[in-house]
Protein backbone atom coordinates (compact mmCIF):
# COMPACT_ATOMS: atom_id res chain seq x y z
CA UNK A 1 0.00 0.00 0.00
CA UNK A 2 1.50 3.47 -1.00
CA UNK A 3 2.06 5.83 1.46
CA UNK A 4 -1.13 7.91 0.37
CA UNK A 5 -3.98 5.25 1.01
CA UNK A 6 -2.37 4.78 4.46
CA UNK A 7 -2.85 8.10 5.19
CA UNK A 8 -5.94 8.33 3.78
CA UNK A 9 -7.38 5.19 5.48
CA UNK A 10 -5.20 7.13 8.56
CA UNK A 11 -7.87 9.97 8.32
CA UNK A 12 -10.95 7.57 7.83
CA UNK A 13 -9.78 6.13 11.45
CA UNK A 14 -9.54 9.75 13.10
CA UNK A 15 -13.16 10.89 11.50
CA UNK A 16 -15.04 7.45 12.44
CA UNK A 17 -13.24 8.09 16.23
CA UNK A 18 -13.98 11.52 16.44
CA UNK A 19 -17.56 11.05 15.41
CA UNK A 20 -17.25 8.22 18.81
CA UNK A 21 -15.75 10.70 20.71
CA UNK A 22 -18.03 13.56 19.95
CA UNK A 23 -21.61 12.21 20.04
CA UNK A 24 -21.65 8.71 22.22
CA UNK A 25 -19.24 9.55 24.26
CA UNK A 26 -20.24 13.17 25.25
CA UNK A 27 -22.90 12.29 27.74
CA UNK A 28 -20.65 9.22 29.19
CA UNK A 29 -19.06 10.30 32.56
CA UNK A 30 -17.07 7.78 34.83
CA UNK A 31 -16.67 9.84 38.21
CA UNK A 32 -17.31 12.92 36.62
CA UNK A 33 -14.72 12.66 34.01
CA UNK A 34 -15.16 11.85 30.55
CA UNK A 35 -13.39 9.35 28.47
CA UNK A 36 -10.44 10.99 26.00
CA UNK A 37 -10.52 8.60 22.97
CA UNK A 38 -8.57 11.01 21.19
CA UNK A 39 -5.59 10.71 22.87
CA UNK A 40 -6.06 6.98 23.36
CA UNK A 41 -5.95 7.13 19.44
CA UNK A 42 -2.88 9.05 19.39
CA UNK A 43 -0.52 6.78 21.61
CA UNK A 44 -1.86 3.40 19.89
CA UNK A 45 -1.07 5.26 16.77
CA UNK A 46 2.60 5.40 18.28
CA UNK A 47 2.97 2.61 19.27
CA UNK A 48 1.47 0.98 16.10
CA UNK A 49 2.78 3.16 13.19
CA UNK A 50 5.69 4.18 15.06
CA UNK A 51 6.55 7.80 16.62
CA UNK A 52 6.77 9.92 13.69
CA UNK A 53 3.19 8.57 11.90
CA UNK A 54 1.92 8.12 15.40
CA UNK A 55 2.66 11.80 16.54
CA UNK A 56 1.02 13.64 13.25
CA UNK A 57 -1.81 11.36 13.50
CA UNK A 58 -2.17 12.25 17.02
CA UNK A 59 -1.62 15.89 16.55
CA UNK A 60 -4.47 16.15 13.84
CA UNK A 61 -6.87 14.14 15.85
CA UNK A 62 -6.54 16.33 18.84
CA UNK A 63 -6.55 19.15 16.72
CA UNK A 64 -9.79 18.23 15.59
CA UNK A 65 -10.88 18.06 19.02
CA UNK A 66 -9.68 21.56 20.02
CA UNK A 67 -11.63 22.76 18.11
CA UNK A 68 -14.88 21.74 20.19
CA UNK A 69 -13.28 22.75 23.47
CA UNK A 70 -12.57 26.02 25.09
CA UNK A 71 -9.27 25.38 25.75
CA UNK A 72 -6.26 26.95 24.07
CA UNK A 73 -6.23 25.59 20.38
CA UNK A 74 -3.40 23.64 20.06
CA UNK A 75 -2.54 22.73 23.75
CA UNK A 76 -3.99 18.80 23.09
CA UNK A 77 -2.39 18.74 19.92
CA UNK A 78 0.77 19.91 21.88
CA UNK A 79 0.89 16.92 24.49
CA UNK A 80 -1.23 14.47 21.98
CA UNK A 81 1.87 14.46 19.55
CA UNK A 82 4.11 14.09 22.06
CA UNK A 83 2.70 11.52 23.94
CA UNK A 84 2.29 9.81 20.89
CA UNK A 85 5.97 10.18 19.98
CA UNK A 86 7.27 8.32 23.15
CA UNK A 87 4.99 5.97 23.46
CA UNK A 88 5.74 4.92 19.80
CA UNK A 89 9.62 5.12 20.42
CA UNK A 90 9.03 3.10 23.73
CA UNK A 91 7.76 0.68 21.78
CA UNK A 92 10.54 0.24 18.72
CA UNK A 93 12.71 -0.23 21.41
CA UNK A 94 10.87 -3.28 23.31
CA UNK A 95 12.88 -6.35 21.80
CA UNK A 96 10.38 -8.83 20.62
CA UNK A 97 7.24 -6.62 20.64
CA UNK A 98 5.37 -7.50 23.24
CA UNK A 99 1.24 -8.04 23.15
CA UNK A 100 -0.08 -6.52 26.66
CA UNK A 101 2.94 -3.07 25.52
CA UNK A 102 -0.47 -2.02 23.74
CA UNK A 103 -3.16 -1.60 26.69
CA UNK A 104 0.01 -0.17 28.68
CA UNK A 105 1.47 2.41 26.88
CA UNK A 106 -2.11 3.31 26.49
CA UNK A 107 -3.11 3.81 30.11
CA UNK A 108 0.84 5.15 30.68
CA UNK A 109 0.43 7.61 27.95
CA UNK A 110 -2.81 8.60 28.98
CA UNK A 111 -1.75 9.30 32.83
CA UNK A 112 0.99 11.49 31.24
CA UNK A 113 -0.96 13.13 28.72
CA UNK A 114 -3.43 14.12 31.13
CA UNK A 115 -0.40 15.66 33.99
CA UNK A 116 1.34 17.17 30.93
CA UNK A 117 -1.85 19.02 29.62
CA UNK A 118 -2.79 20.04 33.46
CA UNK A 119 0.98 21.17 33.57
CA UNK A 120 0.99 23.00 30.59
CA UNK A 121 -2.55 24.39 30.95
CA UNK A 122 -1.33 25.99 33.97
CA UNK A 123 2.27 27.36 32.26
CA UNK A 124 -0.76 29.08 30.14
CA UNK A 125 -2.31 30.77 32.63
CA UNK A 126 -5.47 28.29 33.34
CA UNK A 127 -6.39 28.29 36.54
CA UNK A 128 -7.24 24.96 38.87
CA UNK A 129 -6.00 22.20 36.90
CA UNK A 130 -3.46 20.95 39.49
CA UNK A 131 -5.74 19.34 42.10
CA UNK A 132 -6.90 16.10 43.55
CA UNK A 133 -9.02 15.91 40.64
CA UNK A 134 -6.84 15.28 38.34
CA UNK A 135 -5.84 12.14 39.49
CA UNK A 136 -9.34 10.46 38.78
CA UNK A 137 -9.03 12.35 35.63
CA UNK A 138 -5.93 10.69 34.58
CA UNK A 139 -6.98 7.11 36.24
CA UNK A 140 -10.72 7.04 33.87
CA UNK A 141 -9.14 7.85 30.98
CA UNK A 142 -5.69 6.03 31.35
CA UNK A 143 -8.16 2.78 32.06
CA UNK A 144 -10.78 3.37 28.98
CA UNK A 145 -7.84 3.72 26.82
CA UNK A 146 -6.01 0.43 27.70
CA UNK A 147 -9.46 -0.79 27.43
CA UNK A 148 -9.86 0.46 23.95
CA UNK A 149 -6.05 0.13 22.96
CA UNK A 150 -6.66 -3.31 21.02
CA UNK A 151 -9.54 -2.50 19.11
CA UNK A 152 -7.84 0.82 18.34
CA UNK A 153 -4.79 -1.38 17.29
CA UNK A 154 -6.70 -3.12 15.05
CA UNK A 155 -8.27 -0.40 13.04
CA UNK A 156 -4.87 1.55 12.97
CA UNK A 157 -3.04 -1.79 11.28
CA UNK A 158 -6.09 -1.56 8.96
CA UNK A 159 -4.41 1.82 8.23
CA UNK A 160 -1.31 1.52 8.37
CA UNK A 161 -0.46 -2.15 7.59
CA UNK A 162 3.13 -3.88 7.56
CA UNK A 163 4.30 -0.58 8.93
CA UNK A 164 7.90 -1.12 11.17
CA UNK A 165 8.09 1.58 13.70
CA UNK A 166 11.18 4.17 12.93
CA UNK A 167 13.74 3.46 15.39
CA UNK A 168 14.44 6.50 17.55
CA UNK A 169 18.56 6.94 18.66
CA UNK A 170 17.63 8.26 21.91
CA UNK A 171 15.33 5.12 22.52
CA UNK A 172 17.68 2.37 21.37
CA UNK B 1 27.27 9.32 17.80
CA UNK B 2 26.09 10.05 14.73
CA UNK B 3 22.59 9.85 14.18
CA UNK B 4 21.44 8.58 11.13
CA UNK B 5 18.70 10.43 9.10
CA UNK B 6 16.70 7.36 9.28
CA UNK B 7 16.44 8.00 13.21
CA UNK B 8 16.50 12.02 12.82
CA UNK B 9 13.50 12.42 11.07
CA UNK B 10 10.64 11.51 13.48
CA UNK B 11 12.35 14.00 15.79
CA UNK B 12 12.66 16.85 13.25
CA UNK B 13 8.95 16.14 12.60
CA UNK B 14 8.17 16.35 16.59
CA UNK B 15 9.52 19.16 16.37
CA UNK B 16 7.77 20.85 13.65
CA UNK B 17 4.30 19.55 15.01
CA UNK B 18 5.43 20.87 18.65
CA UNK B 19 6.47 24.43 16.77
CA UNK B 20 2.95 24.36 14.92
CA UNK B 21 0.93 23.69 18.15
CA UNK B 22 2.74 26.64 19.81
CA UNK B 23 2.24 28.88 16.81
CA UNK B 24 -1.36 27.78 17.53
CA UNK B 25 -1.49 27.98 21.10
CA UNK B 26 0.02 31.30 21.02
CA UNK B 27 -2.47 32.81 18.04
CA UNK B 28 -5.24 32.03 20.13
CA UNK B 29 -4.21 32.82 23.45
CA UNK B 30 -3.41 36.39 21.89
CA UNK B 31 -6.43 36.61 20.47
CA UNK B 32 -5.11 36.46 17.27
CA UNK B 33 -6.15 34.88 13.72
CA UNK B 34 -9.69 33.73 12.61
CA UNK B 35 -9.42 30.68 15.45
CA UNK B 36 -12.59 31.90 17.17
CA UNK B 37 -14.71 32.05 14.06
CA UNK B 38 -13.23 28.44 13.01
CA UNK B 39 -14.00 27.31 16.16
CA UNK B 40 -17.86 28.15 15.97
CA UNK B 41 -17.61 27.29 12.10
CA UNK B 42 -16.98 23.52 13.09
CA UNK B 43 -19.25 23.51 15.78
CA UNK B 44 -22.13 24.56 13.43
CA UNK B 45 -21.21 22.05 10.89
CA UNK B 46 -20.82 19.20 13.05
CA UNK B 47 -23.81 19.99 14.97
CA UNK B 48 -25.85 18.03 12.59
CA UNK B 49 -23.71 15.03 13.06
CA UNK B 50 -23.73 15.13 16.27
CA UNK B 51 -27.75 15.29 17.24
CA UNK B 52 -28.05 12.49 14.32
CA UNK B 53 -25.31 9.84 15.60
CA UNK B 54 -26.27 10.74 19.50
CA UNK B 55 -29.81 10.49 18.90
CA UNK B 56 -28.98 6.94 17.44
CA UNK B 57 -27.00 5.70 20.36
CA UNK B 58 -28.72 7.30 22.68
CA UNK B 59 -29.94 3.78 24.30
CA UNK B 60 -26.27 2.67 24.71
CA UNK B 61 -25.44 5.98 25.80
CA UNK B 62 -28.06 6.27 28.34
CA UNK B 63 -27.02 2.18 29.29
CA UNK B 64 -23.77 3.02 30.05
CA UNK B 65 -24.29 6.13 32.11
CA UNK B 66 -26.69 3.92 34.03
CA UNK B 67 -23.89 1.55 34.72
CA UNK B 68 -21.03 3.87 35.25
CA UNK B 69 -23.81 6.08 37.74
CA UNK B 70 -25.91 2.66 39.48
CA UNK B 71 -24.61 4.11 42.62
CA UNK B 72 -25.29 7.68 42.20
CA UNK B 73 -28.58 7.08 40.47
CA UNK B 74 -29.89 4.99 43.74
CA UNK B 75 -28.74 7.78 46.39
CA UNK B 76 -30.56 9.83 44.08
CA UNK B 77 -33.67 7.96 44.33
CA UNK B 78 -33.14 7.51 48.27
CA UNK B 79 -32.66 11.33 48.56
CA UNK B 80 -35.02 12.49 46.24
CA UNK B 81 -37.93 9.89 48.50
CA UNK B 82 -36.84 11.82 51.43
CA UNK B 83 -36.64 15.40 50.29
CA UNK B 84 -40.53 14.71 48.36
CA UNK B 85 -41.58 13.70 52.07
CA UNK B 86 -40.07 17.00 53.50
CA UNK B 87 -41.10 19.09 51.11
CA UNK B 88 -44.82 17.70 51.48
CA UNK B 89 -44.22 19.04 55.05
CA UNK B 90 -43.15 22.24 54.31
CA UNK B 91 -45.64 23.08 51.62
CA UNK B 92 -47.88 25.07 54.02
CA UNK B 93 -44.93 26.99 55.47
CA UNK B 94 -43.22 27.75 51.86
CA UNK B 95 -46.62 29.76 51.29
CA UNK B 96 -45.99 31.26 54.30
CA UNK B 97 -42.17 32.26 53.58
CA UNK B 98 -43.24 32.82 49.85
CA UNK B 99 -45.14 36.14 50.79
CA UNK B 100 -42.04 36.97 53.41
CA UNK B 101 -39.67 36.28 50.57
CA UNK B 102 -41.85 38.69 48.34
CA UNK B 103 -41.88 41.32 51.10
CA UNK B 104 -38.31 41.29 51.66
CA UNK B 105 -37.30 41.18 48.10
CA UNK B 106 -39.62 44.14 47.66
CA UNK B 107 -37.97 45.71 50.33
CA UNK B 108 -34.60 44.96 48.65
CA UNK B 109 -35.41 45.79 45.67
CA UNK B 110 -34.25 42.44 44.03
CA UNK B 111 -34.98 42.76 40.33
CA UNK B 112 -34.14 39.09 39.61
CA UNK B 113 -34.56 39.55 36.47
CA UNK B 114 -36.98 41.89 36.18
CA UNK B 115 -37.68 43.23 32.51
CA UNK B 116 -34.45 42.18 31.36
CA UNK B 117 -35.25 40.20 28.23
CA UNK B 118 -34.98 36.29 28.36
CA UNK B 119 -33.76 33.59 25.89
CA UNK B 120 -34.78 30.45 26.80
CA UNK B 121 -32.12 27.92 25.93
CA UNK B 122 -31.91 24.30 25.97
CA UNK B 123 -28.70 22.60 27.81
CA UNK B 124 -27.50 19.94 24.74
CA UNK B 125 -23.88 18.83 26.23
CA UNK B 126 -22.35 19.06 29.43
CA UNK B 127 -18.48 19.97 30.08
CA UNK B 128 -16.37 20.24 26.93
CA UNK B 129 -13.32 19.02 28.54
CA UNK B 130 -12.08 17.65 31.87
CA UNK B 131 -10.58 20.97 32.82
CA UNK B 132 -13.63 22.89 32.47
CA UNK B 133 -16.92 23.12 34.20
CA UNK B 134 -19.16 24.65 31.46
CA UNK B 135 -22.61 23.50 29.70
CA UNK B 136 -23.36 24.19 25.82
CA UNK B 137 -26.67 25.59 25.08
CA UNK B 138 -28.53 25.10 21.86
CA UNK B 139 -28.88 29.13 21.23
CA UNK B 140 -26.45 31.25 19.93
CA UNK B 141 -25.48 34.34 18.20
CA UNK B 142 -28.74 34.39 15.54
CA UNK B 143 -30.83 34.60 19.13
CA UNK B 144 -29.38 37.60 19.98
CA UNK B 145 -26.91 35.73 22.51
CA UNK B 146 -23.36 37.83 23.01
CA UNK B 147 -20.35 36.49 24.69
CA UNK B 148 -20.40 37.63 28.29
CA UNK B 149 -24.47 37.86 28.79
CA UNK B 150 -25.52 36.50 32.53
CA UNK B 151 -27.21 32.91 32.38
CA UNK B 152 -29.79 31.87 34.73
CA UNK B 153 -32.26 28.99 35.58
CA UNK B 154 -35.31 28.63 37.47
CA UNK B 155 -34.28 30.04 40.87
CA UNK B 156 -30.92 31.87 40.20
CA UNK B 157 -27.62 32.41 38.76
CA UNK B 158 -25.74 29.68 36.28
CA UNK B 159 -22.99 31.50 35.20
CA UNK B 160 -22.43 33.06 32.15
CA UNK B 161 -21.51 33.37 28.01
CA UNK B 162 -18.09 32.73 27.33
CA UNK B 163 -18.29 31.47 23.30
CA UNK B 164 -20.81 31.98 21.06
CA UNK B 165 -21.46 30.79 17.53
CA UNK B 166 -24.90 31.03 15.37
CA UNK B 167 -26.27 28.15 17.00
CA UNK B 168 -24.54 27.11 20.30
CA UNK B 169 -23.38 28.69 23.09
CA UNK B 170 -20.92 27.68 25.28
CA UNK B 171 -21.67 28.98 29.45
CA UNK B 172 -18.88 28.74 32.24
CA UNK B 173 -20.62 27.49 35.15
CA UNK B 174 -20.01 29.39 38.55
CA UNK B 175 -18.46 27.04 40.22
CA UNK B 176 -15.34 26.66 37.15
CA UNK B 177 -12.60 27.38 39.31
CA UNK B 178 -12.15 30.27 36.59
CA UNK B 179 -15.36 31.92 37.54
CA UNK B 180 -15.82 34.51 40.11
CA UNK B 181 -18.95 36.54 41.05
CA UNK B 182 -19.46 40.19 42.96
CA UNK B 183 -22.09 39.36 45.87
CA UNK B 184 -24.20 40.78 48.61
CA UNK B 185 -25.16 38.96 51.31
CA UNK B 186 -28.85 39.48 52.85
CA UNK B 187 -29.92 40.80 55.39
CA UNK B 188 -26.77 42.51 56.28
CA UNK B 189 -26.12 43.45 53.32
CA UNK B 190 -21.88 42.52 53.14
CA UNK B 191 -20.50 42.82 50.11
CA UNK B 192 -17.52 39.95 48.59
CA UNK B 193 -16.88 38.22 46.02
CA UNK B 194 -17.21 34.25 45.37
CA UNK B 195 -15.08 32.44 43.67
CA UNK B 196 -15.13 29.15 41.90
CA UNK B 197 -13.55 25.80 43.44
CA UNK B 198 -14.36 23.09 40.84
CA UNK B 199 -17.65 20.94 40.03
CA UNK B 200 -19.27 19.40 43.19
CA UNK B 201 -17.51 22.49 45.57
CA UNK B 202 -19.06 25.17 47.38
CA UNK B 203 -18.48 28.79 46.13
CA UNK B 204 -15.80 30.54 48.18
CA UNK B 205 -16.61 33.64 49.30
CA UNK B 206 -14.15 36.78 50.09
CA UNK B 207 -16.05 39.62 51.82
CA UNK B 208 -14.54 43.02 51.82
CA UNK B 209 -15.32 43.33 54.97
CA UNK B 210 -13.94 41.07 57.13
CA UNK B 211 -15.65 41.49 60.14
CA UNK B 212 -19.42 42.00 58.43
CA UNK B 213 -21.87 39.72 60.33
CA UNK B 214 -22.98 36.58 58.38
CA UNK B 215 -25.46 34.18 58.76
CA UNK B 216 -25.68 30.67 57.56
CA UNK B 217 -28.08 30.02 55.35
CA UNK B 218 -28.68 33.65 54.31
CA UNK B 219 -29.50 34.29 50.38
CA UNK B 220 -26.04 36.15 48.69
CA UNK B 221 -27.36 37.95 45.09
CA UNK B 222 -25.12 39.14 42.59
CA UNK B 223 -24.41 43.22 44.04
CA UNK B 224 -24.37 44.65 40.58
CA UNK B 225 -21.57 47.07 41.60
CA UNK B 226 -20.57 49.03 38.56
CA UNK B 227 -19.07 47.04 36.29
CA UNK B 228 -19.84 43.72 37.10
CA UNK B 229 -21.05 41.31 34.63
CA UNK B 230 -24.02 40.54 36.19
CA UNK B 231 -26.85 43.09 36.72
CA UNK B 232 -28.03 43.25 40.65
CA UNK B 233 -30.07 40.95 42.57
CA UNK B 234 -29.72 37.79 41.06
CA UNK B 235 -30.05 34.85 43.90
CA UNK B 236 -26.61 32.96 43.62
CA UNK B 237 -26.59 30.68 46.74
CA UNK B 238 -26.96 30.67 50.21
CA UNK B 239 -24.19 30.55 52.36
CA UNK B 240 -22.95 27.17 53.95
CA UNK B 241 -20.61 27.93 56.36
CA UNK B 242 -18.70 31.12 57.66
CA UNK B 243 -15.81 29.16 59.66
CA UNK B 244 -13.34 31.74 61.33
CA UNK B 245 -9.94 31.18 60.05
CA UNK B 246 -6.53 30.99 62.29
CA UNK B 247 -4.20 33.20 62.38
CA UNK B 248 -5.85 35.90 60.19
CA UNK B 249 -9.55 38.74 61.51
CA UNK B 250 -11.26 36.95 58.70
CA UNK B 251 -13.82 33.68 58.23
CA UNK B 252 -13.99 31.55 55.83
CA UNK B 253 -17.10 31.49 53.86
CA UNK B 254 -18.48 29.34 51.77
CA UNK B 255 -21.56 29.25 49.50
CA UNK B 256 -24.16 26.75 48.11
CA UNK B 257 -25.11 27.68 44.53
CA UNK B 258 -29.20 28.07 44.73
CA UNK B 259 -29.29 26.43 41.34
CA UNK B 260 -28.35 22.44 40.91
CA UNK B 261 -25.64 22.82 38.23
CA UNK B 262 -25.44 19.24 37.91
CA UNK B 263 -28.70 19.23 36.49
CA UNK B 264 -29.39 21.47 34.19
CA UNK B 265 -32.01 21.11 31.19
CA UNK B 266 -33.29 24.56 30.63
CA UNK B 267 -31.59 28.49 30.83
CA UNK B 268 -32.58 32.03 30.49
CA UNK B 269 -29.65 33.77 29.13
CA UNK B 270 -30.18 37.39 30.06
CA UNK B 271 -29.55 39.66 27.25
CA UNK B 272 -28.32 42.32 29.30
CA UNK B 273 -24.42 43.30 29.00
CA UNK B 274 -22.52 45.28 31.56
CA UNK B 275 -20.96 47.37 28.83
CA UNK B 276 -24.37 48.06 27.54
CA UNK B 277 -25.65 49.09 30.66
CA UNK B 278 -22.62 51.10 31.57
CA UNK B 279 -23.52 52.60 28.57
CA UNK B 280 -27.13 53.59 29.47
CA UNK B 281 -25.90 54.69 33.18
CA UNK B 282 -22.78 56.52 31.82
CA UNK B 283 -23.11 59.59 34.45
CA UNK B 284 -22.97 56.60 37.33
CA UNK B 285 -19.29 56.82 38.19
CA UNK B 286 -17.16 53.53 38.48
CA UNK B 287 -16.45 52.16 42.11
CA UNK B 288 -14.38 48.85 41.25
CA UNK B 289 -16.57 45.96 40.76
CA UNK B 290 -15.99 43.02 40.78
CA UNK B 291 -14.68 42.46 36.88
CA UNK B 292 -11.14 42.39 36.25
CA UNK B 293 -10.74 45.46 33.58
CA UNK B 294 -10.15 42.81 31.15
CA UNK B 295 -13.15 40.64 31.83
CA UNK B 296 -15.61 42.71 30.80
CA UNK B 297 -18.31 41.48 28.70
CA UNK B 298 -17.52 42.99 25.42
CA UNK B 299 -20.64 42.79 22.96
CA UNK B 300 -19.29 42.14 19.22
CA UNK B 301 -19.89 44.87 17.08
CA UNK B 302 -21.48 42.76 13.75
CA UNK B 303 -23.92 40.27 14.46
CA UNK B 304 -23.49 38.25 11.56
CA UNK B 305 -21.02 34.82 11.42
CA UNK B 306 -19.68 33.48 14.70
CA UNK B 307 -20.01 36.34 17.53
CA UNK B 308 -16.84 35.57 19.27
CA UNK B 309 -15.82 38.65 17.89
CA UNK B 310 -11.84 39.99 18.58
CA UNK B 311 -11.60 38.11 21.74
CA UNK B 312 -10.06 35.04 22.24
CA UNK B 313 -12.87 32.64 23.09
CA UNK B 314 -10.65 30.58 25.34
CA UNK B 315 -10.59 30.10 29.19
CA UNK B 316 -7.64 32.31 29.96
CA UNK B 317 -8.14 34.10 32.81
CA UNK B 318 -8.68 37.34 31.26
CA UNK B 319 -11.90 35.92 29.29
CA UNK B 320 -13.66 34.09 31.98
CA UNK B 321 -13.36 36.26 35.00
CA UNK B 322 -16.44 37.75 36.67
Amino acid sequence: MNPESAWLRGGLVVAFVFILHEALLRGIRIDGVRPDLLLGLGIVAGVVAGPERGAVLAFGAALLGDLFVNTPFGLSALVACVVAFLAGSVQSSLRPTQRWSTPVLAAVGSVLGEILWAAVGTVLGLPGLLHLHLIAIAVVVAVVNAALAWPLAVVLRWAFPGVTPTKVSSFT
Amino acid sequence: MAVSRRTARPRFTLLILILASLTLITLDVRGGGSIPGLRGRARDLFSPVQSAVSSTTRPLTDFFSGVFQYQQLKSDNARLRGQLAQLQAQQIQDQYLQQTNKDLSDLLKLDFVGDIPTVAARVIAGPESNFQVTVVIDRGSGSGILKGMPVVAGSGLVGRVIAVSPAQSTVLLLTDASASVGVQLAPTAAVGVASGEGAGHLLDVTLFDPNAPVTAGSVAVTSGLAGSPYPRGIPVGKVAGAVPEVGVKARAVTLSPVVDLARLSYVDVLVWTAQAQGAASSSTPSTGGVSGAGSAPSAPSTGGGSSSGSSPSTSTPTSVGP
